[in-house]
């Protein structure tokens, strides 16, 4: 099997055990956190009592995205476990200045690792990469920073133990890390150097990726072809990887002032580098779950296949009732039991809008951006 | 004309060059509107009352306005139809009577006591609109007619179609008003603009945000412009003794009051302080408005094209149930899908009272008045610049006494926030007031002392 095809087949079921982890997994949240056990007797719903089918798994009242939030200064009461036990806050990289803080052990950043490994091998299969020009920074030296502390926890950025998975290679040298973060300013892309390691890469016959969010490889794609005016010819050893959101032409302090089209990326970068449009992959996830959602191009936008270790419900925007009506857009509820030992996210409704991908048994998601934090103000006054 | 649909208009976006020609076109149409009868512009104003109260012939328009401020369109058919009260002749009249007095002077020199008087308007009157409460256009364009200016507005960017459908009805009914009053837009932070335009108008009439009042502060000052600022404004309510008899009348008029506008306008109470009394206590209260909130749904549903809504509200409902109940500081009552009732003992914080919007309200059970009175004051120095609708329900009085003297502009009864009767105070003045000028001349002939010996 190639390895593009697993990511069209569409419809991987949740795993086996899932429904008896699920179970295992929420009777033990309820005495482990009782900012939970409080949320749920009041919504009335029991796990031990109302938990037998998948079908069931709409009936757990989640807990919102924003209530992980800092302003919103539950984090504390959400852990599952006392202080003692938590060895890390990993903090989202918020594009709003506003980021959610996850208290993690060290085995729940290890899975949520593992989680975003499998789905980028998914994509680009499992084999390390000769080449890797990589629009995020290094992430040892990220981690090697001192980012502050949370009741005398560390605090590590979420997304750096996502780079740490990302372009496996087979020779450390051979990975260039692109962007240059300079503290206080805003990153440069190290432009230069991709030029030079495309012709060698494409000389070699290398097995090449170029990854990063979709706004820096936007960026590499337009100065590509319109400062350099070149095409290159990767092929089938040719992969673009991006993920971590900014489809909307912002990502935390980039502005690009407009929206990113999809299809007009995933052209770009067909025409540019000369590889199959099925080697360009999205991924989807959020710091709170730690689940990622790996996105394959399937002619009309990306299709995003829910991973076994999770089920997803969507809920209407209004009223929040679950539905299972493909194409019609609701807020995302993923429900997981793996990966949240620290931190009650077994159910977790985010803020993002999407719809289920017609004939995939409700397994693949199509994204359609965050949902709009605040209508428009008046004239009541605002005292923060 | 009646039955007729009231064409929707969106104001066209303008450059500071379109802008100034504007005001050289308004300056021109100042002969004009000096010499029309107020008579007459009530007339006009009592005529676009009729067809906005006609629900047939603002269908389409609410729909519309429901659709860009995500208002349900019920709820938008009840503002429209606060709005059609508003321009009444009988409400304009009474407004004019009481706030410039039986002999207002605007149309010729009146005579009063010893003297003659006459109110002048400013000439050109900038109308800078914001926020999503849809009566502040019409209120803010009956003003400047009223006291006889020539208006350039600007429509806020967000809801740029109210105002300018509104201003297009005026000129069906009275076509001179082309001329008179012209509704454009541009962003607020197009500073160039305001750069501009103030050194050659007369006068502004500021709705809204804290931000571009400041930028047009300082050009007014600069340039000697009259600037009234109605800034965003904060409200609340008091109940002392609320009868049983009376709960659910009282629960049914807080629940208009905090549904009107999304709970975003100025008037809209953000909490309601029960004090002790010899009525219910705080709890029937709170329940008692989380049903009456819950029945305000049925008639006026949540607009469905606000997509962010249910994830907001349940955020919030759920910060809440954490954070009060946990501690057992307080209560979360889900009043319905669409309203939460949140009761505590727990003054709320700052950042608590900014998410008492779209039909959530804090129900505080305080001990005295005299404890409401230090709450106020421990929300900052500032603050009381901010008042302006206490909706008070109780038999004792002196606590409005005590908040009027903190900067309170208006008390209410509950279900009124939002309809003042004429002559109330906007936040602490009467506007038609400030948009004039007042002149006097003596009233009695001087005579030479000979001409009294001869009488």
């Amino acid at each position: 099997m190639r390895s593009g095809d697993l990511r069209l087949q569409g419809s991987a079921p949740v795993s086996p055990t899932f429904m008896a982890d699920l179970r295992a997994d929420t009777v033990m949240l309820a005495a482990q956190c009782p900012a939970v056990a409080l949320l749920w007797r009041r919504a009335g719903f029991d796990p031990s009592r109302d938990l037998s089918t998948l079908a069931d798994a709409s009936r757990i009242p989640p807990i919102l995205s924003a209530s992980f939030k800092r302003s919103a200064n539950l984090y504390l009461k959400l852990l599952r476990r006392p202080l003692g036990g938590i060895d890390t806050f990993t903090v989202s990289s918020s594009t709003s200045g506003d980021p959610s803080i996850i208290g993690r052990t060290q085995a729940d950043i290890q899975a949520y690792a593992s989680a975003f490994r499998r789905g980028f091998e998914t994509c680009h299969g499992g084999a390390p990469f000769d080449r890797v020009f990589a629009l995020w920074p290094d992430p040892d030296a990220l981690l090697a920073l001192d980012h502050g502390r949370v009741e005398g926890k560390p605090i590590a950025p979420f997304a750096a133990n996502v780079f740490k998975t990302m372009g496996p290679v087979r020779e450390p040298s051979h990975r260039d890390f692109l962007l240059c973060l300079r503290p206080g300013a805003p990153s440069e892309i190290d432009f230069d150097k991709i030029v030079d390691g495309l012709d060698g890469a494409q000389r070699r016959g290398e097995r090449v990726l170029i990854g990063g969010t979709p706004i820096f490889v936007h960026m590499i794609l337009t100065y590509l072809s319109e400062r350099v005016g070149r095409r290159w010819v990767l092929g089938t050893n040719g992969y673009v990887l991006v993920g971590a959101g900014g489809w909307d032409g912002r990502k935390g302090t980039m502005d690009l002032g407009r929206g990113i089209s999809r299809s007009a990326f995933i052209a770009q970068a067909v025409d540019i580098f000369g590889i199959p449009p099925e080697h360009v992959s999205d991924h989807y996830g959020f710091s709170e779950s730690g689940l990622s959602f790996p996105g394959a191009f399937d002619g009309d936008d990306f299709s995003y296949a829910i991973p076994p270790q999770a089920h997803v419900v969507l809920r209407d925007p209004l009223t929040l009732d679950p539905f299972d009506e493909p194409e019609r857009e609701g807020l995302v509820e993923v429900i997981s039991p793996y990966g949240n030992s620290s931190h009650a996210a077994t159910a977790l409704l985010v803020d993002d809008l999407a719809s289920f991908v017609p004939d995939t048994e409700n397994r693949r998601l199509r994204i359609h951006g965050r949902a709009p934090s605040s209508h428009k103000s008046g004239c009541g006054a605002m005292l923060q | 004309m009646s039955g007729q649909p009231i064409a929707i208009h969106r104001a066209p976006v303008v450059s500071a060059d379109d802008a100034l020609a504007h005001v050289a076109r308004l300056r021109a149409g100042l002969a004009a509107a000096r010499k029309r009868p107020v008579a007459r512009t009530m007339e006009i104003l009592h005529e676009a009352s009729v067809r906005l109260a006609d629900r047939q012939a603002r269908a389409p328009l609410a729909d519309h306005l429901a659709y860009v401020i995500h208002h349900g369109t019920d709820l938008i058919q009840e503002e429209m139809e606060i709005i059609a009260a508003l321009l009444t002749k009988s409400s304009l009249r009474d407004s004019v009577r009481a706030e410039l007095g039986e002999y207002h002077g605007l149309d010729d020199w009146d005579r009063v006591g010893q003297i003659l008087l006459r109110r002048q308007a400013h000439g050109i009157l900038l109308h800078n609109l914001a926020g999503n409460a849809l009566i502040v256009s019409p209120h803010s364009l009956a003003l400047g007619l009223l006291t006889k200016h020539v208006n350039l507005v600007k429509a806020s960017s967000d809801e740029p179609w109210f105002a300018a459908s509104f201003a297009a009805l005026l000129y069906e009914i009275e076509p001179e008003l082309r001329n008179e009053l012209i509704v454009c837009s541009w962003p607020g932070e197009d500073k160039a603009i305001y750069d501009a335009i103030i050194p050659e108008i007369d006068a502004v009439l500021h709705w809204g945000g804290e931000e571009s009042r400041r930028s047009i502060a300082h050009l007014a000052a600069e340039y000697d412009v009259s600037l009234i600022s109605h800034g965003p404004k904060l409200s609340f309510g008091i109940l002392q003794t609320v009868l049983s008899a009376d709960l659910h009348f009282v629960a049914k008029n807080l629940a208009r009051d905090i549904v009107l506008w999304e709970q975003r306008a100025c008037a809209s109470p953000r909490f309601i302080a029960v004090l002790p009394g010899a009525g219910v206590g705080a709890d029937d209260i709170a329940q008692a408005l989380a049903l009456a909130l819950a029945c305000a749904e049925q008639r006026w549903a949540a607009g469905a094209s606000d997509r962010g809504r249910g994830a907001r509200q349940a955020a919030r409902r759920q910060r809440y149930m954490i954070e009060l109940e946990l501690d057992g500081l307080g209560r979360v009552l889900e009043a319905g899908r669409a309203s939460t009732v949140i009761h505590t003992r727990v003054f709320p914080p700052a950042h608590a009272i900014d998410d008492a919007l779209d039909r959530l309200i804090w129900v505080v059970e305080l001990p005295s008045a005299g404890e409401l009175l230090r709450c106020l004051d421990a929300m900052g120095s500032n603050i009381s610049r901010l008042f302006q609708v206490a909706v008070h329900h109780g038999v004792d009085d002196s606590i409005l006494d005590a908040i009027a003297a903190r900067g309170m502009a208006r008390m209410e009864h509950p279900g009124r926030s939002s309809q003042p009767a004429p002559g109330a105070s906007h936040d602490g003045f009467h506007d038609l007031a400030l948009l004039t000028t007042l002149h006097t001349r003596s009233a009695a002939a001087i005579h030479a002392p000979s001409d009294r010996r001869e009488t």
